[in-house]
């Protein structure tokens, strides 16, 4: 493939998901200079290996995957802590006693409050799998974690989002600020 | 709730991500045509799904401005633009002419050039190895248990005692076959040979400052072997295997977390 056309591959392929991969970014970073920097990194990165996509596949998963991988270097060398923690599974993995249905009527800023109020591990999963709609495959791949972690870690997450969503969150994780 | 919509409850997040077996799914799938009370949990789940999304895709706050995107296409298309230009130029006036002269002044390229040669024959031994050592049992000399290893030529190797085969793979567990250190013609590794999907795979460590980036690329390698790499903390990580190159990949993928906290712990 010349280079031309692996470029005119990439703006048909890569360019049309950078909004979604810029709202991930900055959701997970809550700066937006830092987003912007990491999904430029991104695309930089995603250009220069264009030649290992596979043509037919879910071009959003692999450039998620990049960003995730960048992330997730740059924090080693900030010597900031890992994102994913071994010990969330132990201080949120008993089973909650109720989950409470779903409320029928939601603003998006309750959803995003939610959402914000649960652990970041568990924010990440249910973002790459709700929003970024991508398989418990490709998140496994992204986290470098196993599918039955993805799943579990789900799971946990979309119940601890709905409890968060009847106002009881208050004792799960101190709520923050949207970016 | 009965019993049977507990189950179906907990199943209901593989169900949606389609990760039940056939049968399991005929079960829940009939369970919903009788039970209004699963059914709403169901469509309640859905419903918080697409709320996310659409509160996530609305969100004004976490839009990307606008010049934003117009920088980031502008410098994409310059960085295609020169590589375009260099393909060019090396097509002008000649590949071999511009590597010697790269060579010559000692620049970026060059080193690059020297790197990627030197990684090849890296992989080429590690191959090597894969197929004398775990294979053929035909070093010429005895592999070392690990902690021997450590003591003698290099601390980090002490860390691949305890390494356990990736998990959530598609064909399947791996399990550890053995693990020791071992030297192909001057080389020395840390090795683990695993069994995967019914093949032997081997996980070769040698230090090296050589730099390949953390996520696993594919070497070009001898025969119908496959090599992928990656490095973390001065060390050079190859897996090799004859299985197919996705799945020597994902292997290599999979073990990118275990390896690398262990090496930079080490």
């Amino acid at each position: 493939m010349s280079e031309e056309s692996v470029w005119t591959a990439f703006e048909a392929e890569a360019l049309p998901h950078v909004d979604r991969l810029f709202r991930l970014a900055l959701w997970l970073e809550r700066d937006r200079a830092t987003a912007e920097d990491l999904v430029q990194e991104t695309l930089t990165q995603a250009l220069q290996s264009f030649h290992r996509f596979t043509p037919g596949t879910n071009c959003r998963a692999w450039l998620t995957t990049i960003l995730h991988h960048l992330r997730a270097n740059r924090r080693r060398a900030s010597n900031r802590a890992p994102i994913e923690t071994g010990a969330i599974e132990e201080r949120f993995g008993q089973t909650l006693a109720f989950v409470p249905p779903v409320p029928e009527h939601l603003t998006d800023e309750e959803v995003l409050g939610a959402l914000r109020q649960i652990p970041e591990t568990y924010q990440e999963v249910i973002l790459l799998c709700d929003v970024q709609e991508m398989t418990y495959k490709e998140i496994a791949s992204a986290l470098n974690i196993p599918i039955g972690t993805v799943m579990s870690r789900l799971h946990r997450g979309r119940e601890l989002l709905r409890v968060a969503l009847r106002g009881s969150a208050a004792s799960i994780a101190p709520t923050r600020e949207m970016p | 709730m009965t019993m049977q919509c507990r189950e179906v409850r907990e199943l209901m997040d593989a169900f949606e991500g389609d990760q039940l077996l056939v049968e399991t799914t005929n079960d829940l799938v009939r369970h919903l045509e009788t039970c209004a009370a699963c059914r709403a949990e169901l469509e309640g789940r859905r419903m918080l799904r697409t709320r996310l999304q659409s509160a996530f895709a609305g969100a004004d706050a976490l839009a990307p401005r606008a010049e934003f995107l117009k920088v980031v296409h502008t410098r994409l298309r310059a960085d295609a633009t020169s590589r375009m230009t260099r393909r060019t130029w090396l097509k002008s006036w000649g590949a071999a002419a511009a590597a010697l002269a790269a060579a010559i002044s000692g620049g970026l390229f060059a080193r690059n050039a020297v790197q990627r040669s030197r990684l090849a024959a890296l992989a080429r031994l590690a191959a090597g190895d894969h197929q004398n050592c775990a294979i053929k049992f035909n070093l010429a000399e005895r592999p070392i248990p690990l902690d021997e290893a450590a003591r003698r030529y290099d601390p980090a190797f002490a860390s691949f005692t305890t390494l356990a085969g990736p998990m959530g793979l598609p064909n399947g567990p791996a399990e550890v076959l053995d693990r020791h250190s071992c030297v192909y013609e001057g080389r020395r590794f840390a090795h683990v040979v695993f069994r995967y999907g019914g093949h032997v795979v081997s996980l070769l460590v040698t230090s090296g400052t050589e730099s390949i980036g953390s996520s696993p690329e594919m070497l070009p390698a001898d025969g119908s072997l496959q090599v992928a790499s990656f490095s973390v903390a001065r060390h050079l990580v190859f897996v090799v295997s004859d299985l197919p190159a996705q799945d020597t990949s994902r292997f290599a993928q999979a073990m990118v977390g275990p390896v690398s906290r262990r090496l930079t712990n080490a």
